[in-house]
This record gives C-alpha cells, structure tokens and sequence, in this order.
C-alpha cells in the first residue's frame, strides 16, 4: 500500500510538471496565433477598446505579370491610449480561401508602390497603436503581395501581441486595376 | 552468494547507464532541422517552403549596379552563385541558405554582395507565387562539386524541414567576371 502512495506522488507531480510546462507553451503559442476570430460585419470591426475600419482595399495587376497582383489596405483605428497599450502591437494579414497567410511588405520599394496605388498618393506607415486617440482616426498602410487569383476571396486579420489568440477579421474585396508598361 | 549477485547487479546497472549515457544524441543533433532532399524532378518540398536549384555559376569576381553605382566584388577564394526558384506554401517567409561543402564544412552566404539584386536575405517568398533569387557564397573551389545546398526558414528552424537540393556532378562554368542582373 505504501509503493501505491509513493507511485501516486510521482504520477500527480510528473502530471503536474507538464501542467505547468504546457501552461507555459500555451501561452507563448497564444501570442503568437490566431484561432479566435471576431468577424466584423462591414468594414468596421472592435477588438479590446480598439475600433478599426477598413478604408482601402486596391489591387494593381501589371499585364506583363498578370499572375501576381500588389494589394494596398488602408486602416483606420481609433480608440484610447489605455485599450491601445494594452495591444502592444498591430500586426495585418491577409488570409486566403486556402488558409494562406500573406504578410504586408516592408521592403526598400514598397513606400514607392504604396504611393502609387493609394488615391491620396500618400504612404501613411505602418500601424503603430502608440500613437492612436481617441480624437480622430490613425491611418495606417499595408503593401501585400500575392497571386492574382486570390483576389477574390481574402480576408484581413488585425490582431496584436496583447490581443491574440483573438483577432478582428474583415472580408476585404479589393478594386483590381490592371496597368500596361509605360502607364 | 547473494553480496556478489548485488554486485553484480550494482555493475550491470552501472554498464546500462554508462551505454545510455554515451549513446545520448546532444541537444543540438536531438533538435536540428529535419533534411528533406530533392525529389526526381529536382524539386526539395518542405513544411513552409518548395525550392528547385536551377543553376549554378562559378566566377573570380561579380559585378551589379546598386542605387546607380557600379560594384565590383573579387574573392581569393570562388564565388558560387545558386540560382533558385521558391515559392512559400503557407505564409509569406524568408529563407536562409548555407552551402554544405563537399569536406562537410558550412559555409554561409556572403555579406559582401548583399546589395545585390535578387538575392536571397532581401527576398520575401509569398504563398502560391514562385519567384527567382540567388544564394551567393564565397568558398574554395573545391567544396563545389558533391556540395549541397541547404535552405531553411529564417528564424527558428528546431524541428522543421532543410531542403536539401545536391549540386549537379559536374562543376558549373567558371567565368571571370559574373553580371548579376536585375
């Protein structure tokens, strides 16, 4: 009876060393996943004191690449400073049909080919919640590329370090124009 | 009897424990990445990322043109130039090569053309899009032939895949100068 107490003793503290150790994981895994979806109805969407908006979504093809397309989406997000420290950061993917991630580009070029598909021709940066208010919108934009038959079916998901696993998710439908060298 | 039987038993236990210990795989060899080698057609398909060597050049010095100026690199040594084609399968990546020498040494890209176009630590690969880049490395000729190309996500590889793609048996061309092109 006295080896079956001991054996029990060794059993409940090896569980609860990997108790201990999955916790741990978990969390570290949550920070970096995204697996509960708030889906926002339109173009607006709330997450954590965060209001976001989609106000851009723009496609360019180049006819001699027909294959592959540059997306722009512009953000808006409001909401107090408080909710926004609490994000830590914001990070904008696109997710295709297929559950393909595509990142924003951040690369010497992607400035230039932001300003040339924005409408304002202005590259307003990355989203940065240290600077959102509650006053006025903070826009931000985010250069993706991906294969031109993807277009159709894309959905933009904003989530931060402080959010995730939870992350707000918005059908995005972009406007597709097709430029010619020399355009 | 039985104090040689415990003895006995105390050595045998020792003996198992002292197998068990020279046989334990180190944590860098226990964790490394997983080699995948290319398939018939020439293709190395990991976990995030697909790769196909489709050339190899050697040179003693390679130029291109970087924010209008020209550059000129020389090497006592060779430069190798892979050619590559890549597409990401689930998320957009960057990758990072090594080149597995034919003596078993890894050599890393080289820093002195990373100004240059297209290659491979200022490429991002995106999901469902195959694009070209270029590994360039700097190593002694004779690491070319039986080398390997190895390829793994950048960050932290524990556990995933290294495409292997093997360098064709016989050398590539040499040139003197090497253009690398936009």
């Amino acid at each position: 009876m006295k080896h079956l107490a001991w054996l029990a003793l060794t059993l409940a503290l090896f569980a609860a060393t990997l108790l201990l150790t999955e916790w741990s994981d978990t969390r570290d895994l949550s920070h970096q996943r995204e697996w509960d979806i708030a889906r926002a109805d339109g173009a607006e969407g709330e997450l954590d004191g965060l209001r976001f908006s989609v106000r851009e979504a723009r496609a360019v093809v180049v006819a001699s690449k027909p294959d592959r397309a540059l997306v722009l989406v512009r953000l808006a997000v409001q909401g107090s400073p408080k909710a926004a420290s609490q994000w830590i950061d914001c990070r904008a993917s696109l997710r295709g049909k297929g559950g393909e991630t595509w990142l924003p580009l951040y690369t010497a070029s992607s400035s230039g080919a932001i300003r040339l598909i924005a409408p304002d021709g202005k590259d307003n940066g990355t989203c940065l919640v240290s600077g959102v208010s509650e006053t006025g919108p903070t826009l931000s934009d985010h250069l993706y590329r991906l294969p031109s038959a993807d277009l159709d079916d894309l959905t933009l998901r904003v989530s931060g370090y402080g959010t995730r696993p939870s992350a707000l998710a918005f059908p995005i439908r972009p406007t597709v124009r097709t430029i010619k060298p020399g355009q | 009897m039985k104090p040689l039987a415990s003895v006995l038993i105390v050595l045998l236990g020792g003996g198992i424990l002292g197998v068990l210990m020279s046989t334990l795989p180190s944590y860098d060899s226990s964790l490394r990445p997983i080699a995948v080698h290319a398939d018939a057609k020439g293709v190395g398909q990991g976990r995030l990322f697909a790769a196909e060597l489709k050339g190899l050049t050697s040179a003693d010095a390679i130029s291109y043109a970087w924010a209008g100026t020209e550059t000129v690199r020389d090497t006592s040594a060779t430069f190798l130039v892979a050619e590559l084609s890549v597409t990401a399968l689930r998320k957009s990546l960057m990758i990072e090569a090594v080149w597995l020498g034919a003596t078993g040494r890894r050599y890393s890209q080289s820093a002195r053309v990373e100004n240059a176009p297209r290659t491979l630590p200022s490429t991002w690969f995106q999901p469902g899009l195959h694009d070209t880049t270029r590994a360039v490395f700097e190593l002694p000729e004779d690491e070319i032939p039986g080398g390997q190309l190895v390829l793994t996500a950048r960050g932290n590889a524990i556990l995933d895949s290294a495409v292997h793609l093997s360098a064709p048996a016989t050398p590539p061309q040499k040139r003197d100068t090497l253009r690398l092109e936009p």
